[in-house]
């Protein structure tokens, strides 16, 4: 049976460098390979998608789980402007306005991305 | 750091394992007050206090009991606050974190004390909630990875450093005053 010492080891040290060092990893993995913005997808409730395009501002007010979500597109970018979630984790999160980047919503279910589309003459960017 | 005996009466280890469960039931509830929200905007991230309990008893007591606690924990907890979102997103967390203590209980063999275990444990537990979130919510949720894998790894450390400390202090405690 093993058992655990107490006292901080070598073993410690290398374990949270090796988790630190696979967050830079990623953060620089994915930097460099994004996809191209042109609609907002809203996903409510893992079951009901709706899309609008990026570039038209509007408001949009949805419920999910008993949650109102007060939703503003502006300018080319999406946040959330109000919500009753407790946590407000959704609201904090601000503005995003890249592709692949998204909002999310624990306790309403609900997760706002912003995904690629737009004109015919966008050349996708392989990653 | 010995082990606790397993020679206890049922009764003795059902009185044990209740108070266990609310104290981690407790930790949890409170640490939900917490809003992390404005400093850190990741979906259902927590400090993970309740881990500081189960890595204790998973690894001084029993892994069985750690598991039963944990188990049990998750389930109440989405019962009395949460809904059956919630509770995946806890379930495949928790779960995540109990096999890498399994995992680490035979293969980190005195090479790590609590604070890697615990780095590690919150990193899967956090894992786990992502991987039920992206499960859920499509693959755009893994963006969020980097930023949730430097925090388990703060959080992790100082509630690893933390039951470093606590945990020689608790042992007698939970023994009962037996030597």
């Amino acid at each position: 049976m093993g058992v655990v010492r107490t006292k901080i080891s070598p073993g410690d040290i290398i374990a949270t460098a090796a988790i630190l060092l696979a967050a830079v990893f990623l953060l620089a993995a994915g930097s460099i390979s994004g996809t191209d913005a042109g609609y907002v997808e809203i996903l409510i409730g893992s079951r009901r998608t709706e899309r609008f395009d990026l570039y038209e501002d509007r408001e949009i007010v949805i419920e999910s789980n008993g949650i109102t979500l007060t939703i503003k597109i502006e300018k080319g970018g999406v946040s959330v402007s109000h919500s009753d979630c407790p946590d407000q984790v959704c609201v904090y999160t601000g503005r995003i306005e890249k592709g692949g980047e998204s909002i999310i919503c624990a306790p309403a279910g609900v997760a706002i991305t912003i995904t690629g589309g737009g004109g015919g003459d966008v050349d996708h960017i392989a990653g | 750091m010995s082990t606790i005996s397993r020679a206890d009466s049922p009764a003795s280890r059902a009185a044990r394992g209740a108070a266990l469960v609310s104290a981690a039931l407790l930790l949890s509830y409170l640490e939900s007050f917490i809003p992390l929200g404005i400093f850190l905007p990741l979906p259902g991230f927590r400090l993970g206090l309740a881990n500081i309990l189960v890595m204790f008893v998973f690894f001084c007591i029993s892994a069985t009991e750690a598991a039963i606690i944990s188990a049990v924990r998750v389930i109440v907890m989405a019962l009395l606050f949460g809904n059956p979102l919630s509770f995946f997103f806890s379930a495949l967390g928790a779960a995540f974190s109990l096999a890498g203590m399994f995992v680490l209980k035979y293969a980190a063999n005195n090479k790590l004390s609590f604070w890697g275990i615990s780095v590690i444990s919150a990193s899967l537990h956090n894992i786990g909630q992502l991987a039920a979130a992206a499960i859920l919510f499509g693959r755009a949720i893994i963006s969020y990875l980097p930023a949730l894998l430097i925090a388990s790894a703060a959080f992790g450390s100082i509630c690893g450093i933390l039951l470093n400390i606590l945990a020689p202090k608790i042992l007698p405690a939970i023994r009962g005053g037996e030597r």
